[in-house]
């Protein structure tokens, strides 16, 4: 089963993306700060979902700390955020230069839509 | 000296409570938008009211939605955050995709949207998403303030002094028009202008100021004409691409 760890610290988000997820055959895991996030990471871990603002340290701190540790350098990040825009701006800019594979703003995907990309990542090449 | 100073700080401060505003706006919409799609999902075993509040429900939150990004894109504008992914693409597809998006919402209001064919190459150096953008905007704006008659995309091209071609797109409406003395403003954010019969119009006054920044940002230039009671006209301008055609 894929583990997939969801960095998230509003609870409205998390009971409703716990809702849709459940019907996947993963194993979620909920981080709700960013020290969480980091202790929580290991080279187990299929894919981690990373928003931005976070209490303790932020998703780019996170990201950034994720990228320099042997054991989690290679774990795929999705940076889950309601800043900044898809299209192209510096906030995506800057996720992705630190090696997140993907940024999604959460107010432009439901939650089906979302399930749909994580699957799309967790497929094997 | 001090009073400029004191104005950018107050901008600045603007700038800062409008990203976190919707910063704020955008996560409790994520869970309605989220929550309804999941209702959305049960529609075999809702009952046609269920159905039609669910439909408005959606209709709201997409309002809402598009509401708070251009708020976003207009702080991204002032303070130089967005970035524009410059590419050959050729005008017309885009003006193609944005007037198969309308056409529904157009024929709705029982206007007629047409695109004519360009005769000419309409390739342009752009950034595809902002493009659609700015066409989108147009459009809504002329089907907002049309309240009969219709709608048309049409072409024009233009060889400067400097042999340098550009490509114009028109989006014209037989609407309601523009008084000449409030034409200077249509481009000034959180404008709208006072017309008792919007009967279609809603919004910040932040459409035709995305339009101008996007277009500008992507080198080309946008005008208005308009003649009250009979209709307005968006020009927009780019050179075309390659430069030398």
């Amino acid at each position: 089963m894929k583990r997939v760890l969801l960095v998230e610290d509003d609870p409205l988000l998390i009971d409703l993306y716990r809702e849709r997820f459940a019907e996947e055959d993963w194993q979620l895991s909920v981080a709700t700060d960013g020290r969480q996030a980091l202790k929580m990471v290991d080279d187990s871990v299929d894919l981690v979902l990373l928003d931005i603002l976070l209490p303790e340290l932020n998703g780019f701190e996170v990201l950034r700390a994720l990228k320099h540790l042997p054991d989690t350098k290679d774990v795929p990040v999705i940076v889950l955020t309601n800043l900044g825009s898809e299209q192209s701006d510096k906030d995506k800019q800057l996720a992705l230069s630190l090696g997140a594979i993907d940024y999604l703003v959460k107010s432009h995907h439901t939650p089906d839509e979302l399930a749909e990309v994580v699957n799309r990542h967790l497929e094997p090449a | 000296m001090r009073d400029v100073s004191h104005l950018r700080e107050l901008e600045g401060r603007k700038n800062e409570f409008i990203s976190i505003a919707t910063h704020e706006l955008r996560t409790p919409l994520t869970a309605v938008i989220g929550y309804l799609s999941l209702l959305g999902r049960g529609g075999a075993n809702l009952t046609d009211p269920q159905r039609r509040f669910l439909s408005q429900a959606k209709l709201a939150t997409g309002r809402l939605s598009r509401l708070t990004e251009e708020l976003l894109w207009t702080v991204q504008i002032q303070e130089d955050r967005l970035m524009f992914k410059m590419a050959p693409i050729e005008l017309e597809s885009v003006a193609r995709k944005v007037v198969a998006d309308f056409r529904t919402s157009a024929e709705n209001h029982l206007l007629p949207l047409t695109l004519k064919k360009p005769l000419f190459p309409t390739t342009v150096l752009a950034d595809a998403d902002r493009l659609e953008q700015v066409i989108c905007n147009l459009v809504d704006n002329a089907v907002k303030y049309t309240p009969s008659g219709q709608i048309t995309l049409d072409w024009r091209q233009t060889t400067n002094r400097q042999r340098r071609s550009f490509v114009t797109l028109l989006v014209q409406d037989t609407g309601l028009g523009i008084e000449s003395k409030q034409l200077p403003e249509v481009f000034t954010k959180f404008r709208r202008l006072h017309q008792p019969e919007t009967i279609r119009s809603f919004g910040a006054g932040l459409g035709l100021f995305i339009v101008k920044s996007f277009v500008e940002k992507m080198n080309g230039a946008v005008t208005v004409t308009s003649h009250l009671g009979k209709g307005t006209t968006f020009a927009v301008t780019f050179p075309c691409h390659p430069p030398n055609r």
